[in-house]
């Protein structure tokens, strides 16, 4: 299933993308650091303000990285060439996918380093390393399906990039990442806000594990595959695999 | 190779192709000729199953080469790395695959992008990874359209021997007459959606023309033809006596597919 140079072709095809790189790598650490330079004195604020823009990572990633790239390639004819080389939509899906989730871990090493040293704060502890760990990945699958499936429908760069960018600011606004728009409690249904709120007092506690937000993720991610699963198939219909 | 019996291909509520009845064999090598919009391309899609149809389309292989009309790779990384990627194998430990690239003269194409290359370079590319998969068959649609004559002689005599030596089943679509008389075993006309005409040039040349046939002043809709070899020098010596530039041919697709298209184009 997972091909080894098709792999290292999808890490270098994102290599190469510019938008991924200043938004996957740049945008946490620079926005971290410029906010955090007012609360550097209030622990609680910074370690609120690390996870907060931790969890943009995956979102810059996948719906401005990734969502550039993928609807350019479904545009300009690339997905159906990789399928006539005999990369089924599946297998295009999951080795991409596997490519963005190692970016972003490793821009979620790099930022983490970054802040936390920057600000002299000490690392998490291991076991909730592992659970941002999780979240990341949980948050990868999600914003990946999502952008997967509207590319799929909407086939056009234009208009995936105007969703997907859309969907990124608002996601950022409603969980009170950017801006301070009182949106009553629609946020704190959101999965990034819950993590920030049930994480922010725990960083460096051994025994805490927070279980609804990667069964929500979960449930999210059973219903989204559901959905990939219908659109993908539908639109295999009449293809020959080979 | 492939046979289709009772094909039908509708966008919307019009019919755009019928193709009653086509067997293709193992091996042989058709060229598709028709106006733009006459249901070629629409042919090429309904055997990949790239649109839908009714009827039965049989392909006797899993091994499908596709080359389409217009190229795209992606943009961020060297045409050694897309080729690498896609085939999931590395040029230097892989002889079929070097073979190729010096096969197609491509490789002082590998350190470029994608972008930078000519278009003749980027249907050379696309061969070389269709070809690496061996497919016992291929379909070419408009593999020529937008390369120079000097790119498109050399293409296709590159494939020439390439398909001579693999006995691949080719199934090519064009508007080139050069490219049928260079590459086909078989000539297929598609007119408005209806197959106009099946077979090998020669016989369709015998139908339509007859023996042979002068063209006068490089203009195929001034031809005349010969039903019997006798007739020849005679038709000859008019022509000297006219003083009219001329030249013989007993295979030109170019005048075959002018006269079965005689009646058929609009306007």
């Amino acid at each position: 299933m997972v091909r080894k140079r098709k792999l290292i072709f999808e890490l270098q095809n994102l290599l190469g993308n510019m938008i991924t790189l200043i938004f996957g790598f740049a945008f946490a650490p620079m926005m971290a650091l410029v906010f955090g330079s007012s609360y550097s004195h209030i622990p609680q604020a910074l370690n609120q303000l690390y996870l907060s823009f931790f969890c943009t990572i995956p979102l810059s990633m996948v719906f401005v990285g990734f969502g550039s790239l993928f609807s350019q390639e479904m545009e300009q004819g690339f997905t159906l060439r990789a399928e006539l080389l005999g990369y089924s939509r599946v297998s295009q899906a999951v080795h991409k996918f596997i490519s963005l989730t190692v970016f972003v871990l490793l821009s979620s090493v790099l930022y983490s380093w970054i802040f936390l040293s920057h600000f002299d704060l000490s690392w998490p502890s291991w076991s909730i390393i592992i659970q941002m760990a999780v979240f990341q990945v949980l948050n990868t699958a999600v914003y990946f399906m999502i952008v997967f499936i509207l590319t799929i429908i909407l086939k056009k760069f234009s208009r995936v990039y105007g969703i997907s960018m859309i969907s990124y600011f608002g996601i950022m606004i409603v969980c009170n990442i950017m801006g301070n728009l009182n949106i009553g409690k629609l946020g704190d249904y959101l999965p990034i806000k819950l993590f920030v709120t049930n994480y922010t007092n725990h960083l460096s506690d051994t025994g805490y594990i927070s279980g609804k937000i990667g069964l929500y993720l979960i449930i999210l991610l059973i219903i989204l595959g559901v959905v990939m699963k219908v659109v993908v198939g539908n639109k295999n219909e009449h293809k020959h695999q080979y | 190779m492939l046979a289709i019996k009772n094909l039908s291909v509708s966008y919307g509520h019009k019919v755009v192709l019928t193709v009653p009845k086509l067997n293709i064999n193992k091996g042989e090598i058709i060229g598709i000729m028709g106006q733009s919009g006459s249901g070629k391309s629409t042919l090429v899609n309904s055997c990949l199953g790239l649109v839908a149809y009714k009827g039965k389309i049989a392909v006797n292989t899993h091994d499908i080469g596709v080359l389409m009309q217009e190229q795209h790779y992606v943009d961020t990384m060297t045409n050694q790395k897309v080729i690498e990627g896609l085939l999931n194998t590395r040029i230097k430990s892989d002889r079929k695959l070097f073979d190729l690239i010096n096969f197609f003269d491509f490789n002082s194409q590998l350190s470029l992008h994608f972008k930078n290359l000519s278009g003749g370079q980027k249907q050379r590319m696309s061969l070389i990874m269709l070809l690496y998969q061996e497919p016992t068959l291929l379909f070419l649609d408009e593999m020529t359209t937008g390369l120079d004559f000097e790119s498109r002689r050399a293409l296709i005599k590159k494939l020439k021997v390439y398909f001579k030596e693999h006995q691949t089943t080719v199934i090519m679509v064009t508007h080139y007459a050069q490219e049928i008389e260079a590459l086909a075993d078989k000539l297929l006309i598609i007119h408005d959606g209806q197959v106009k005409a099946f077979d090998q040039p020669k016989k369709l040349f015998q139908q339509y023309i007859g023996y042979s046939a002068f063209i006068i002043d490089n203009d195929v809709t001034k031809t005349v033809k010969v039903q019997k070899l006798e007739d020849e020098y005679k038709t000859v010596h008019q022509l000297l006596d006219d003083s009219d530039d001329f030249s013989r041919t007993r295979s030109s697709i170019e005048l075959v597919y002018t006269e079965i298209m005689k009646g058929n184009v609009h306007g």
